[in-house]
């Protein structure tokens, strides 16, 4: 495995300037966009991207038919709807999480692999131990788009992103706040920007001021608070640097959203399309690495009224065999999920790499993760996974059937696919190394 | 958790928790060393000075109630394997209080029962209907705790799921909760190595909470802003959300900035910056067109002594100035919209600082401004009013009477609307309403402006209950009444309001129709259903965890947990009634269904019905395994007019109450504190007032304790107390001196000035005894003395001293004239007898 390659392009300043518009820049952020290391190009995925769907599966109308490269999605099946990108993606069954069971357990441990603050990976999350190894090159470390995750406030069942243990990092639900986050700093002129800068760094120097005076009158732990409010203000720092648009690659600073209310469940296809599109579009100009993607939340209870389904997807995911209707009913809702998963990779497939390597596709990792494996029985055994993307070399096309294997392996995997070395990820009395076989 | 008596016999044995406070002079200037006071030569002769310790203070809290509960025998099983011999074994009444009531009989229970899903573990509970259960599950419980996995107590194993096997119920307590430690204590003693059988529950309310920093919640956030700049802000409704603990998004602990809430919030103050420059004139002391440099000074100045909630000091004005420079180089309003910036990201503005400052004994008192703070945002979600400002500016809001002034005065002003309102909607997740999700089809008439009505009505009728009704929780859960527009009445199929207010909303009585009270208001069963359906799970369980604080396991894992389906033909009652036909579903589903089905006669949005698919409606129920609440009942009304009346619910409450109100899970000490406001809430008929005026009168309302420097251990042996640390006085001292607060609040005292104290009883009897107490001066400078000194009983005769009550089952003492200055080395003595 090769180290980490930075395949930005050889931005100017100039072509930033270009059709920006009223657009703030400024030169720092330029800079982090200049590439770090021209090394030959080498194998790690340029950026990795993880899409979450909830309450677990019902494995039989998920899993697809065949094996290897011989396989194929069964009709009326789960996954059919990935028919079309069946060649740009593997398969990952039979992974189970070790040690964790039902929606919370699962919930905490899917991107964790239920690290304590002294393992390898701290207890971050896969998008945040990865974002805090290669997110400092970009304007945001990681950006974390959420579809109707938080109407019940932060908790185990609605987080799935850790800085560390208890940590969790939330998404932005609301993608009209998402744009306005990104790209909607605007100045009236570049030859305004950096007075405005300037100013607005003097003010976050002040801030940063009171908040070393505050701490020196604290506790541990409240000095911890501080600490993480100061780290935060950091990686503000950056933000305040504003947007910035290019013709190079697929770079193109997208309409504004249309104002939905966000949390109306109705909006679940609206809302889950425009974070879609404005995540592809962050990570096409390069404003981050790492994003995900957090439909819902485990017990998440959205109706998908939109394909006539009366009771909440939660509710769905516990039918039983004999209940034919309610099983069908999930299997339509799952299958829309797949939808949005296609979508996804449609939407990489079509916009080019901004270093010219093909699409954002072929120099991505993409992970469709889960928290349950058989939602009926709680358990977070055979949990389903997919990967997609060329990036990190994983050869895709297949479908990979483990048996009890650690989940924390492919967590590792995913890593070294990033251009990481990490030996483990997650609690390591449980499992060390990677997924053979996968990348 | 933990059920608190607040008894004399948990208080015996702490006859010496002594508390030190030196009460030095008010230093006028300076603040390096005390002022100095001639010392009085000590005096031999004995001055019998008789001293009533009888409450003294206005205050209705001070003194509680102390009642003891008769001790509960312990009748062993001889079937089932004794107890240990050993120096301590665990009581009936301390496994009731810790073990048997918050957990086991909850939370294992369901489980681990002769029909349950671990009936064929080793470990199986008996029930209540059982004579001399408490004892056999003492025994029960022993057995397995003495059993070791891998040298931990499998008991404990196991109920965190750390157990090599594993926990199908998963983990039912976390190491470091106060459950755990009960656990842990319970193994300790039966393994004998708890010596001294004195110190299982004590309560003790001179011990407050940890000091810490509360950030502003999304609501605070908004109405400080609101009452700052004197605009509507919904900046902070547009915040990411913050981490629910117990239901509630105000715990200290989570509230922190993560990056994406710092960009939200810097670009909110820009926002917010914009908006105030548009018309300055309430917060700008000069005209924005011509304002100088001298103008931007007296701003932050002010303007920030109302956004920190203190006063600015120099050093922070000065420092905030260069930023104004630099924007003034644009012109002034720009100067001024980068202070505003600034000072909304401060962490001044974005903290509420309940820190204190040390007092000799470890302690950190509040000061008068951050106990301005705890009282606006206590009742009106915001920052303080000038009154309180004042009242802390002027040293008026230190004492618990003075505390208790403003906070009525708070708490009689309508913007208390907002404790009314988060607090209530909150507890019982009412505002989900707005979101949850319901069959369009099914239920056409529940539109938005229903739903946005619903929770108008919770708000309403809350308030109306404590304005102008009798303000009691029993009104609360058992109103016959609501408040409503017309389309809900319509909704509801009521009559409509025949007085209504200028926004539409009036009084509907119900009569003998089953709606009435806070369990049958729209939101709460609305939110509480499925899309399509009633849902006796959700129902049960709000009453289990949000009423009994009762939290149960969540569903085993690897057990089929299919729910009964839409079969049309059947109720929903019958439909969920399958769940207690399969045993591993009816060990939790029992504890939860039949409290549900108690709501049947009301479908998923909270209409009334009598029938369902042609089958009559069965609204009777049941609450099993809750001591004080078990029972049967029919319908909401009822179970209504039970919980209310339930102890269980009683405390509960109060509960979920401090946990809000302080923003903090309860801890033992917390719990302590509460049991003295929740048996006047109890003794005042329930009144809510009580609750909410209580709890600013606990010592955690006015002093706080560090995780890191613990208050300096009592010495009842005599033995010199272990100053802090050099290092430890550096870093607790406050950093930023703030000259207005200075003379406001004591300083610290020098490290090396210290008062040691000595306690020697000096006769004891069945009814009373007598001490002699020892005071030194071991630190290097002159030092008035004054202790605090937990005493039982009344005291009769004092000599050598004076006294005055500090907290109930406390005293004050200081020094006659002739000995209340101790020169270095110094040692006095003073004396006093107490009946018992």
């Amino acid at each position: 495995m090769k180290k980490s390659t930075n395949l930005s392009p050889k931005w100017s300043r100039r072509d930033f300037a270009l059709g920006v518009g009223a657009t703030l820049l400024a030169a720092p952020f330029i800079k982090l966009l200049q590439p770090t290391a021209m090394a030959a190009p080498g194998d790690a995925a340029e950026r990795l991207i993880i899409f979450f769907s909830p309450n677990g599966t019902i494995p039989q109308h998920w899993r697809p038919s065949g094996s290897g490269t011989q396989f194929s999605f069964p009709k009326g099946s789960i996954l059919e709807p990935l028919a079309p990108y069946k060649n740009d993606l593997v398969v990952v069954d039979g992974l189970d999480f070790y040690g964790a069971s039902n929606h919370e357990g699962g919930m905490a441990a899917m991107l964790t692999g239920k690290g304590g603050a002294s393992t390898e990976t701290g207890g971050r999350s896969l998008d945040q131990y990865v974002a805090n190894k290669i997110g400092d090159k970009t304007r945001f470390r990681s950006l974390e788009f959420g579809v109707q995750t938080s109407a019940w406030g932060g908790n185990t069942q609605t987080r799935m992103s850790y800085r560390g243990p208890g940590q969790y990092v939330p998404p932005n639900d609301n993608p009209v706040n998402v744009y306005k986050r990104i790209w909607g700093d605007v100045a009236s002129g570049p030859g305004q920007v950096d007075e405005l800068l300037k100013r607005r760094q003097s003010v976050l120097d002040l801030v940063k001021e009171d908040l070393g005076l505050l701490k020196r009158n604290l506790g541990k732990e409240e000095q911890q608070k501080l600490d993480r409010h100061l780290q935060s203000i950091r990686e503000a720092e950056k933000g305040i640097q504003g947007s910035s648009t290019s013709t190079s690659g697929g770079c193109k600073s997208p309409a504004p959203p249309a104002a939905v209310a966000p949390y109306d469940h109705k909006n679940f296809p609206a809302v889950g399309k425009a974070q879609t599109d404005l995540m592809v579009a962050s990570l096409a100009c390069g404003m981050t690495k790492v994003a995900s993607i957090q439909w819902s939340h485990t017990v998440g209870p959205p109706v998908f009224s939109w394909l006539g389904i009366k009771e909440g997807h939660h509710a769905l995911s516990h039918m039983g065999d004999h209940n034919k209707q309610g099983v069908a009913n999930f299997v339509k809702a799952e299958r829309w999920f797949t939808e949005q998963f296609a979508y996804l990779l449609k939407s990489l497939k079509n916009t080019p790499d901004p270093g010219g390597k093909g699409t954002l596709l072929d120099t991505s990792l993409v992970l469709w993760a889960k928290e349950l494996g058989d939602s009926r029985l709680h358990v977070c055994k055979s949990v389903p996974f997919i990967v997609a993307g060329k990036g990190g070399g994983l050869k895709t096309g297949r479908y990979l059937q483990y048996k009890n294997e650690s989940h924390q392996k492919l967590l590792v995997s995913m890593c070294h696919g990033m251009g990481l070395t990490n030996a483990s990820f997650g609690d390591p009395s449980k499992s060390t190394g990677p997924l053979s076989g996968l990348i | 958790m933990k059920k608190i008596h607040l008894s004399p016999s948990f208080l015996a044995g702490l006859a010496f928790a002594v508390s030190l406070m030196i009460g030095l002079p008010t230093m006028q200037s300076g603040c390096s060393a005390p002022q100095q006071t001639d010392g009085q030569k000590q005096h031999d002769g004995v001055v019998v000075h008789t001293q009533d310790a009888g409450p003294g203070d206005a205050s209705p809290y001070s003194q509680p109630d102390a009642i003891a509960p008769p001790k509960t025998p312990y009748k062993p099983d001889p079937t089932l394997p004794p107890l240990p011999d050993v120096p301590c074994p665990p009581d009936v009444d301390s496994f009731r209080d810790n073990l048997w009531e918050p957990i086991l009989s909850t939370k294992c229970m369901s489980c681990h029962n002769a029909q349950g899903a671990a009936k064929g573990s080793g470990f199986v509970l008996r029930p209540p209907s059982e004579q001399d259960f408490l004892s056999k599950n003492l025994q029960i419980t022993a057995a397995t705790a003495l059993k070791l996995e891998g040298g931990t107590s499998s008991l404990i194993a196991r109920a965190t799921a750390t157990h090599m096997d594993g926990h199908p119920g998963g983990a039912v307590i976390r190491p470091g909760s106060s459950e755990y430690e009960a656990f842990a204590l319970f193994v300790k003693k039966l393994q004998g190595d708890v010596k001294d059988c004195k110190e299982t529950t004590t309560c003790d309310l001179s011990q407050p909470g940890y000091r810490r920093l509360r950030r502003l919640t999304r609501d605070e956030f908004d109405n400080s802003v609101r009452d700052l700049f004197g605009f509507p802000s919904t900046w902070g409704s547009t915040f990411v959300k913050d981490v629910v603990v117990n239901g509630f998004d105000n715990n200290a602990s989570a509230l922190v900035v993560t990056p994406l809430l710092a960009d939200q919030i810097r670009k909110a103050s820009e926002e917010i910056a914009s908006k105030a420059l548009s018309d300055a004139k309430h917060i700008v002391p000069c005209n924005v067109a011509s304002g100088n440099r001298d103008c931007a000074m007296r701003f932050v100045r002010d303007f920030g002594r109302k956004m920190f909630r203190r006063p600015v000091s120099q050093a922070t004005i000065t420092r905030y100035l260069k930023v104004f420079d630099l924007g003034a180089k644009v012109d002034f309003a720009e100067g001024i919209k980068l202070l505003i910036s600034a000072m909304v990201q401060s962490p001044y503005f974005l903290y509420r600082q309940e820190l204190g400052v040390r007092d000799a004994a470890g302690f950190y008192q509040l000061t008068p401004y951050e106990i301005a703070s705890e009282l606006s945002y206590f009742f009106w979600g915001s920052t303080p009013d000038d009154t309180l400002l004042k009242a802390a500016a002027d040293g008026t809001l230190k004492t618990q009477e003075q505390i208790y002034a403003q906070a009525k005065r708070l708490l009689d002003s309508p913007k208390s609307n907002f404790l009314l309102e988060r607090f209530f909607i909150q507890w019982l997740d009412a505002d989900r309403i707005l979101h949850t999700p319901k069959d369009q089809k099914l239920y056409p008439g529940f539109t938005e402006a229903i739903r946005n009505a619903m929770l108008e009505e919770t708000k309403r009728f809350v308030r109306h209950v404590f304005r102008d009704g009798e303000g009691t929780l029993t009104e609360l859960l058992t109103a016959k009444y609501s408040i409503m527009n017309k389309a809900l009445a319509q909704f509801y199929k009521v009559s409509a309001p025949t007085k209504t207010d200028a926004s539409g909303y009036g009084l509907v009585s119900f009569g003998q129709n089953e709606r009435g009270g806070l369990l049958s208001l729209g939101a709460v069963l609305a939110t509480h259903a499925r899309p399509n359906d009633s849902s006796p799970v959700h129902r049960g369980l709000l009453v289990r965890e949000k009423l009994l604080c009762q939290h149960l396991p969540p569903p085993p894992a690897n057990v089929d947990t299919t729910p009964p389906g839409l079969d049309p033909t059947l109720t929903t009652r019958e439909r969920y009634s399958e769940h207690a036909k399969n045993p591993v579903c009816s060990g939790c589903h029992k504890m939860i269904d039949p409290i549900g089905f108690g709501f049947e006669s009301f479908d998923g949005i909270g209409l009334l019905r009598t029938e369902q698919n042609g089958h009559p409606i069965d609204n009777k129920g049941e609450i099993i395994n809750s001591p004080n609440t078990s029972g049967t009942f029919t319908g909401v009304r009822e179970l209504a007019t039970k919980l209310v009346q339930s102890a269980d619910v009683q405390q509960c409450v109060s509960v979920q109450y401090m946990r809000w109100a302080y923003g903090t899970k309860e801890n033992d000490k917390l719990l302590c504190l509460l049991g003295a406001v929740q048996q006047r809430f109890v003794g005042q008929k329930l009144k809510l007032r009580e609750l909410f005026l209580g709890l600013t009168q606990t010592i955690h309302f006015r002093a706080r304790i560090s995780k890191d420097f613990p208050p300096n251990p009592p010495k009842p042996d005599g033995a010199a107390s272990e100053p802090p640390s050099a290092d430890a006085g550096v870093v607790e001292m406050p950093a930023e001196q703030e000259p207005p607060e200075q003379t406001q609040v004591p300083e610290p005292p020098p490290v090396n000035s210290l008062i040691k104290v000595e306690i020697k009883t000096q006769s004891k009897w069945e009814t009373g005894y007598c001490n002699q107490i020892f005071v030194t001066n071991d630190g290097k400078v002159d030092a008035d003395w004054s202790i605090r000194v937990k005493v039982d009983g009344k005291v009769k005769q004092l000599w050598n001293a004076v006294s005055q009550p500090s907290g109930a089952g406390y005293l004050q003492f200081s020094g006659v004239h002739w000995n209340k200055t101790l020169k270095p080395g110094q040692t006095i003595n003073f004396g006093f007898c107490a009946d018992l």
